[in-house]
């Protein structure tokens, strides 16, 4: 008898544990962001652009410097101190360059690579972010 | 690396183009020079319908004698030409490029036509290292400058493959590549590539000769 209370228990912590580690298990996946494939550049031609966020931000030291990548504005003009953290670029930049916006992927490309030019540091060439071997 | 990579596409690729564009306008400035000098009189022969006539017919596969008599070179010679500018042009990264720089953008290949073409390129340079090595009289006539120029126009064909296979890190072969672009763009006026610069001016020339003056085609 109470071999079979331990079983039991066993059994439903076991249970438990596999609806712990297997319910939140890909949202904190999700969470942790490691590359970039906006739905409006698929279907793309190249892998998908690395950028671990967290990772990377630390690494470049741009942890309070958020509003370099999520800017915010309108009309073809940028608004000073006015942040856009959780926006996607997509829901600003169109893929079909607009009078006044930049297109979608140049905006990626511009953003990104040009930094990595001017600090010297961070890839430039196609295959430094498009890695095949990180598909 | 990184350094070096950003000057080879920054400063270094500024810098070839403009070699490129200031070497050609030099070289076909002075090749005017020289032609007024010594062929003053034929200058006035000069019969711009008639040039425009011969450049298009030689610029049709086997649309002239010429290039009936030799098919083998003659298929070689186009298909090499018609995929370098198409490569030049249309491949995917090249526009990426573009619209990064200077945003614009236009249509491009895909991808596997784009290696495909490549290898269709690198092909009829071996076919062209071929000949030259193995015709007794196209090797008896072979110098030095034309291996250097048939090497500097293949290399760029085998970096950018390799390039597009991402070959070991993908940075140092795209590295190359643009680094053998470069080189033949400032190859250019200064080697027997040159003749992308002349071509159009020898054919005029040949062409208002017998055109305008033996009344005759010349092809
Ligand atoms: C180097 C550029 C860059 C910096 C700096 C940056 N981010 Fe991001 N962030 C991105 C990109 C790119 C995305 C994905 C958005 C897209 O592709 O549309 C993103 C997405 C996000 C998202 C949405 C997450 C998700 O899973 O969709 C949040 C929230 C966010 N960033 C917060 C921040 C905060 C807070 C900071 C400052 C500490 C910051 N970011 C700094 C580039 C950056
Ligand atoms: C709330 C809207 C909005 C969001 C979200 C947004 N942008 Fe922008 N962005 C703008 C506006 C407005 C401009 C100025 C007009 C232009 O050049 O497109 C701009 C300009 C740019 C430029 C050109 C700036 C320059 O200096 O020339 C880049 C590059 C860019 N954005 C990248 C991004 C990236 C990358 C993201 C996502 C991480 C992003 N943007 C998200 C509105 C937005
Ligand atoms: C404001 C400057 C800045 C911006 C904007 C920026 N980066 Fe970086 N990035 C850096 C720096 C600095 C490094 C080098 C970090 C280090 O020391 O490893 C880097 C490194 C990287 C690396 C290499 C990471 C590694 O582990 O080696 C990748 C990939 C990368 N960046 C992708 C991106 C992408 C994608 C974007 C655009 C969404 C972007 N970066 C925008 C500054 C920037
Ligand atoms: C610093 C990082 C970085 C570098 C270097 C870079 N890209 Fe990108 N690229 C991105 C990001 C970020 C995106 C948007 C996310 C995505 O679709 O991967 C993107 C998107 C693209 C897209 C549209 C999506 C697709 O796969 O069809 C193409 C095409 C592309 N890049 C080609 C290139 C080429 C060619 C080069 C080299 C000349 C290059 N990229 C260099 C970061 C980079």
């Amino acid at each position: 008898m109470k071999l079979r209370v331990h079983g039991l228990l066993a059994l439903s912590g076991l249970l438990l544990l596999a609806v712990f580690w297997l319910g939140p298990a890909p949202v904190s996946a999700q969470e942790d962001m490691v590359q970039l494939r906006p739905e409006a550049l698929q279907p793309a031609t190249r892998p998908a652009a690395l950028f671990k966020h967290d990772e990377h931000n630390e690494k470049a030291h741009l942890e309070d410097q958020c509003i370099v990548c999520h800017h915010s504005g309108a009309d073809g003009v940028l608004v000073a101190d006015e942040t856009s953290e959780g926006t996607p670029c997509a829901d600003c930049h169109t893929v079909e360059k607009g009078k006044k916006q930049t297109a979608l992927r140049q905006a990626y490309h511009r953003r990104c690579m040009n930094c990595h030019k001017a600090k010297g540091r961070g890839p430039t060439h196609c295959s430094g972010c498009h890695d095949k071997r990180h598909p | 690396m990184n350094a070096f990579y950003n000057f080879a596409t920054g400063p270094l690729a500024w810098a070839a183009f403009a070699v490129f564009i200031g070497g050609s306008v030099y070289r076909i400035w002075s090749m005017i020079q020289l032609a007024k000098q010594k062929e003053a009189a034929f200058i006035s022969y000069m019969s711009l319908p008639h040039a425009l006539r011969s450049i298009v017919r030689w610029l049709i596969p086997f649309g002239t004698l010429g290039w009936k008599e030799n098919p083998s070179i003659t298929l070689a010679t186009f298909l090499f030409h018609i995929c370098l500018f198409v490569l030049l042009i249309f491949t995917p990264a090249h526009e990426v490029l573009w619209s990064y720089a200077f945003g614009f953008t236009f249509p491009v290949i895909p991808e596997v036509l784009a290696d495909t073409l490549t290898l269709v390129v690198i092909g009829a340079c071996c076919f062209f290292v071929h000949r030259r090595l193995t015709n007794i009289q196209v090797r008896y006539v072979t110098t030095g400058k034309d291996w250097l120029a048939l090497g500097i126009a293949t290399a760029p064909f085998i970096t950018g493959f390799l390039a597009s296979q991402q070959f070991a890190d993908g940075q140092i072969m795209t590295l190359l590549h643009v680094l053998c672009g470069e080189a033949m763009l400032v190859a250019i006026p200064f080697t027997r590539l040159s003749h992308a610069l002349f071509q159009p001016l020898t054919r005029a020339y040949i062409a208002s000769e017998f055109g305008a003056v033996r009344h005759v085609q010349d092809w």
